[in-house]
């Protein structure tokens, strides 16, 4: 699991070539343009395809600053 | 928010395909690309009725080998013609997958590249090669 807290993507290219693409840290649906251009420099097909909202905006430092003075 | 695909790479980027035969078992200049297609040769020196763009020629590919050769089609996707008995020697299911790991990426590094992104590749224990892509605003 990456523990970079700035926008990046990770693809896994397994040995059979498979990749999986995952944008990581976006705050917005650009994460969705970013995987489908690198998908579509490929120029293969798509297996699975989805959003991960587990993976959303984590608190903000600032926030959680906040949070634990009240 | 985040989002994931998992896809299979189709030979679709002429550059990345010569990347990856050089990167997996060929030199440079054994690599032909063509602008029209020419016809493949056998390894008895008779002409094959498949055509190709990207050529290896049997010389280079091993003793009684055919050319082997990717050829562009109107969808603009790269199909390979190896023969049955290059499958089974020099050009292996293990070289073929190699082959495609490092189409993949040869293509994702060139389209990030050309982007503007900064590319760190690293090789896992397992045979995967893991890329992270920085330099997104």
């Amino acid at each position: 699991m990456s523990t970079i807290t700035h926008k990046h993507v990770e693809v896994v290219v397994a040995p059979d070539g498979t990749c999986t693409i995952d944008a990581i840290n976006f705050n917005d649906a650009s994460c969705t343009q970013v995987t489908h251009q690198l998908a579509a420099a490929l120029g293969g097909q798509v297996i699975a395809d989805r959003l991960k909202p587990e993976a959303a905006n984590r608190p903000r430092l600032a926030n959680r600053t906040k949070e634990a003075a009240r | 928010m985040s989002h994931y695909v998992e896809c299979k790479p189709g030979f679709k980027d002429c550059e990345a395909v010569i990347e990856a035969l050089v990167a997996v078992a060929f030199d440079r200049s054994q690599v032909e690309l063509h602008q029209d297609a020419v016809v493949l040769i056998g390894y008895r020196g008779d002409e094959r009725p498949q055509r190709a763009h990207i050529v290896i020629r049997r010389e280079h590919v091993g003793p009684a080998a055919n050319d082997v050769g990717w050829e562009r089609l109107p969808d603009g996707t790269y199909r390979a013609w190896i023969s049955e008995y290059d499958q089974r020697h020099r050009f292996s299911e293990a070289t073929q997958n190699r082959i495609k790991q490092e189409y993949a990426v040869a293509a994702l590094t060139r389209q990030a590249r050309a982007t503007g992104r900064t590319v760190d590749r690293r090789q896992r224990e397992d045979g995967a090669i893991v890329l992270r892509i920085a330099g997104y605003r």
